[in-house]
């Protein structure tokens, strides 16, 4: 299967006057199309980051410093910001996190909507149809009705809905979906989530998955990759992933979760916190917390290497004793 | 039909507030020391000539009837009579009435004229050289007292330059127009030192939103963004000020007119104020508070069209 998207080296540091904060740093993964990927993480990992750069959403003072971000043959580094701009949407979509904030309060789901469909030449009611069908995709009941309201009028779970019917008004070919259920009650994330993929099938998209919850990549991710501390350490098939985690940090992630099956272990968390990003670690990112770092891990970093078929890992350890 | 039951609702519920008004306006002048009839005819009078001015103008009778008598005379449109100008205090306050709504709408305009662009680009630029700037600016607006800056800016453009007149109004729209920009542009200076302030952190704060975050990774152009995401939003809370700076700037006509020698409201409320003219205070009390609901109106209909989530419970 051919890539749509490949991520090489890429670098996006934080320049400040005093500190460098390295948010992304050498970051390779592809996605392939149609399929879904996953990058899961903890919080400030650079996950969200990471995706924000393709398009040069990097929050400010981030500067890409190196690397490729080749979508479809093209590498969206080296374009100006008026030439992403044409691959912001409708290109590469995105849903954010918290559908509470995300969508603009003083404007009708309606007008949101044909902001994304501008500039395909369509006429007013032919607009106003296409909005109606989008949300009808979505399974927002009474489209005709709720079209023109606003979204203070709509609950969180429907606020997603509208979200995505609004980003995908504009047909993107990748869709980028950044923690899209963390926000929401349990019942709605898996409505949420077959929606996603059930999206995906019908309009023959590819997904990225940016998420903390590994049960979410478990349902919807073909291949996982895990950051820590603004890097790789882990890519695999998702079955791969679960069956036979190779970084120390993945292992400790699967461990902190709850079994479910009664056995009444309690949950093993990863002792201590990621390193901060400013400055330079020249070793292994999570060698302060790994169980099994040794002075090599500190002092040289781990590039990813082969760990099983398809599945590589930035570990010294790995196929030791790790 | 929503909006007109809004717009309604927020008619009648003026009402009473006018009614307290009205009370209030008619109470200042009966319980202020001095007697009307005295100061009218002069301390001079004979007692029959006063107690007779007395009974002509129902200033023997109980309050409640006075009162009466009053909201019956405004219902018949007859504001009584000013005693310094001897003719009807009606088509006294017409005659003024243009000078200061005309002097407020340019000082209004003037003021969101200054006021958005600069505080959208100090938000735009926050931290940056053009922020520092406009927020000195503001600053010194702020800081300076309009009386100080009319007689300044009346030095320079009226009596230095010559470009506008520094005092009346002229016959000719023309003349208006040109009389009114220097103490308009007084007026403004301050108003819009608060707007820029206010402009500033409201576009601080939306720029930051995840709702404009979103609106750019949809793949808009800046000037939509800018315009129907921030601005759009930022403005919500600007619109409240706006109309209390307005109506603020209407007290001030009462220090502006008299700078610039124009025949408005103002002045003639201190002029009425100074001879006892108490007909002509109430009219023009009443006005000024006629207008202060009015701009209440306005900002409410306003507001609701802004922003979509109010309703009026």
């Amino acid at each position: 299967m051919e890539n749509i998207l490949e991520v090489r080296n890429l670098k996006m540091y934080y320049c400040g006057r005093r500190e460098t904060v390295r948010a992304v740093d050498d970051v390779s993964f592809s996605v392939r199309a149609g399929e879904t990927f996953g990058i899961v993480g903890e919080s400030g990992c650079g996950k969200s980051t990471v995706c924000r750069t393709l398009v040069q959403m990097q929050p400010a003072p981030g500067k890409i410093l190196g690397g490729q971000v080749i979508y479809r043959g093209k590498d969206l580094t080296s374009l100006s910001e008026k030439e992403v701009r044409a691959y912001r949407g409708t290109e590469i979509g995105m849903i954010f996190q918290n559908p509470m904030t995300s969508l603009n309060p003083v404007m009708k789901i309606r007008d949101q909507i044909f902001e994304s469909l501008k500039g395909r030449g369509l006429t007013k009611k032919e607009m106003l149809d296409q909005a109606v069908s989008l949300l009808r995709l979505v399974d927002i009941p009474d489209p005709e009705k709720r079209v023109s309201e606003y979204v203070h009028q709509f609950s969180g779970g429907m606020r997603q809905r509208a979200m995505i019917a609004i980003t995908l008004a504009a047909r993107p070919k990748l869709l980028i979906a950044d923690e899209p259920t963390t926000a929401l009650d349990v019942t709605i994330q898996n409505q949420i989530i077959s929606l996603i993929a059930r999206l995906k099938k019908e309009l023959g998209m590819s997904v990225i998955v940016i998420t903390h919850d590994l049960g979410v990549v478990n349902e919807m991710c073909s291949r996982v990759a895990v950051m820590y501390a603004g890097r790789i350490v882990e890519t695999a098939a998702t079955r791969e992933l679960f069956d036979s985690p190779a970084h120390p940090y993945t292992k400790g992630l699967i461990a902190s979760l709850p079994r479910g099956d009664g056995s009444g272990d309690s949950l093993k968390p990863i002792p201590g916190a990621p390193p901060s990003l400013a400055g330079e670690f020249p070793g292994c990112a999570f060698a302060d917390r790994c169980p099994h770092a040794t002075d090599r891990c500190r002092t040289e970093r781990p590039e990813l290497r082969p760990a099983g078929p398809e599945h590589f890992a930035a570990c010294h350890l790995t196929g030791g004793n790790a | 039909m929503e909006k007109l039951n809004y717009i309604l609702k927020r008619i009648l519920q003026m009402i009473p507030v006018f009614l307290i008004a009205l009370i209030l306006v008619f109470a200042l002048v009966h319980l202020l020391p001095g007697d009307t009839a005295l100061a009218v005819l002069g301390a001079k009078a004979k007692p029959e000539v006063i107690a007779a001015y007395r009974a002509k103008m129902g200033l023997d009778k109980p309050l409640i009837v006075q009162f009466w008598y009053y909201v019956k005379s405004l219902l018949r449109l007859d504001l009584g009579t000013s005693t310094q100008y001897n003719m009807p205090v009606l088509d006294l306050l017409l005659s003024r009435f243009q000078v200061t709504a005309l002097l407020t709408l340019m000082a209004t305009f003037f003021t969101v004229l200054i006021g958005l662009p600069l505080g959208y680009l100090a938000g735009a630029k926050k931290d940056r050289a053009a922020d520092q700037g406009i927020r000195a600016l503001a600053l010194l607006g702020l800081s300076l007292p309009t009386f100080w800056v009319g007689l300044m800016l009346m030095l320079i453009f009226g009596v230095r330059l010559r470009w506008f007149s520094i005092s009346g109004w002229g016959k000719t729209w023309q003349d208006h127009f040109r009389g009114l920009i220097l103490p308009a542009v007084t007026q403004a200076l301050f108003a819009a030192s608060v707007i820029i302030r206010n402009v500033r952190n409201n576009v601080v704060d939306v720029r930051s939103a995840d709702y404009v975050d979103y609106a750019r990774s949809k793949g808009l152009p800046p000037g939509r963004i800018a315009s129907m995401h921030i601005l759009r939003n930022a403005m919500i809370p600007t619109v409240t000020l706006l109309s209390i700076r307005i109506i603020s700037m209407l007290g001030g006509t009462v220090v502006v007119e008299n700078i610039y020698s124009l025949q408005g409201m103002g002045a003639l409320l201190v002029g009425a104020v100074e001879h006892r003219d108490y007909a002509v205070v109430q009219g023009t009390v009443l006005v000024f508070i006629l207008l202060v609901l009015f701009i209440n109106l306005v900002t409410d209909i306003i507001y609701s069209i802004l922003d979509p989530r109010i309703t009026l419970d």
